[in-house]
């Protein structure tokens, strides 16, 4: 007969983890070794003294910010409610919007853009009506002759825009324009620039 | 009888066709909107007789408008040459004051859809076959455009933009 007791069983023994028959068949295996029975006393006694420094049931640190962490962590897999908005802002607010806005573009570009009046064309063979944007603005003035200088102004002497152009070459005086001024006036002129009547004209010698 | 009908017929259409596809539909940019002046002066404190036999006096309201600015004052004018062109809906045009001389030219085109009122129009003038001046500019009904230009026997050419009067049916 074996009478050495395997490690297993007699740290379960000495844990007094051995309960009923299994108890009592392993202390007769010992025969009452007064060694074994020390040590088993001895453990007792530890473990008694370990439960009254150590409570047997030990609360987790800060629960509160456990749990915070769980309930969050559980609302993160939670579909969202603001996927919803979105479908409803794809659905028909975001075409009616861009409507709105078009709408609100052109409303726009027809305050800013100038009052347009329909009235005759200049031409008696022009357009039936064809409007102009009014405006009152200078005019842009480029000379890109090197050395040649213009300046515009508008004078209310002359009712006119003038500009003055300074740096040109001067038109040789051999150039004789006699052949031009045989015309008699092709048009009349808006500007009260029309030439005199043939009886009022003077003709220089 | 019938043949000569129906030869009649044929001819008559073989007659059309042609001038159907011959025909080309109207280019709208070509559309007369209007017609610009362009009138050269002569202004000098010297003797006017410098301008040639055939020049003419200036009326005088023109007179006393352009010797109203101080810039533009002298002592005797004299009309050069004067030429109206068509102003088109997209293309451009030019003015030959003094024809057949080609000494000063005048390039517009219509830059707003005009109106008897007014008109803003690209401008160009060219002096000596050499492009010296190119502007924007808006004329009015009574409200030209003057250029002081060069020098030439002892005084200046003013030339005048304007828009050209309605003309009414004979």
């Amino acid at each position: 007969m074996n009478t050495i007791p395997d490690e297993t069983t007699l740290a379960r023994w000495l844990d007094d983890d051995l309960q009923g028959p299994e108890r009592r068949a392993f202390e007769i295996s010992i025969q009452g070794d007064a060694d074994l029975f020390a040590r088993r006393q001895a453990a007792r006694d530890w473990r008694a003294a370990v439960a009254t420094v150590i409570p047997a049931v030990v609360e987790p640190p800060y629960p509160e910010f456990f749990n915070h962490r769980i309930e969050r962590a559980i609302r993160e897999q939670v579909p969202k409610p603001t996927l919803r908005k979105a479908a409803v802002w794809r659905g028909w607010w975001m075409p009616a919007t861009a409507l709105a806005g078009m709408v609100l573009a052109f409303w726009g570009g027809t305050m800013t853009g100038g009052r347009v009046t329909p009235v005759r064309a200049v031409a008696n063979s022009g357009p039936a009506t064809v409007p102009v944007v009014a405006g009152t603005e200078g005019p842009t003035v480029y000379t890109p002759e090197h050395g040649v200088d213009a300046e515009w102004f508008s004078s209310p002497d002359a009712a006119a825009t003038v500009i003055v152009l300074e740096g040109v070459d001067a038109i040789p005086d051999t150039l004789d324009f006699s052949e031009s001024v045989g015309f008699r006036a092709n048009g009349k002129s808006t500007a009260e620039l029309e030439a005199p009547k043939t009886d009022e004209a003077e003709v220089t010698q | 009888m019938m043949r000569r009908a129906c030869l009649v017929l044929l001819g008559a259409a073989a007659g059309l066709v042609p001038t159907r596809l011959g025909s080309t539909p109207e280019d709208p940019g070509k559309t007369v909107v209007g017609e610009v002046m362009v009138t050269v002066y002569y202004a000098t404190d010297g003797d006017p007789a410098a301008a040639g036999p055939k020049a003419t006096v200036v009326g005088k309201t023109l007179e006393k408008r352009l010797r109203n600015e101080e810039k533009l004052r002298f002592k005797q004018y004299r009309l050069l040459g004067q030429d109206t062109q068509a102003l088109f809906r997209s293309y451009e045009n030019w003015a030959q004051p003094l024809k057949p001389s080609e000494e000063v030219l005048v390039k517009f085109e219509a830059r707003s859809r005009p109106t008897q009122q007014a008109t803003r129009l690209d401008l160009e003038l060219w002096l000596s076959r050499k492009k010296i001046l190119k502007t924007d500019v808006l004329l009015e009904g009574n409200r030209p455009l003057l250029v002081l230009g060069p020098e030439w026997r002892g005084g200046r050419l003013i030339i005048a933009v304007s828009l050209a009067a309605e003309k009414k049916p004979d």
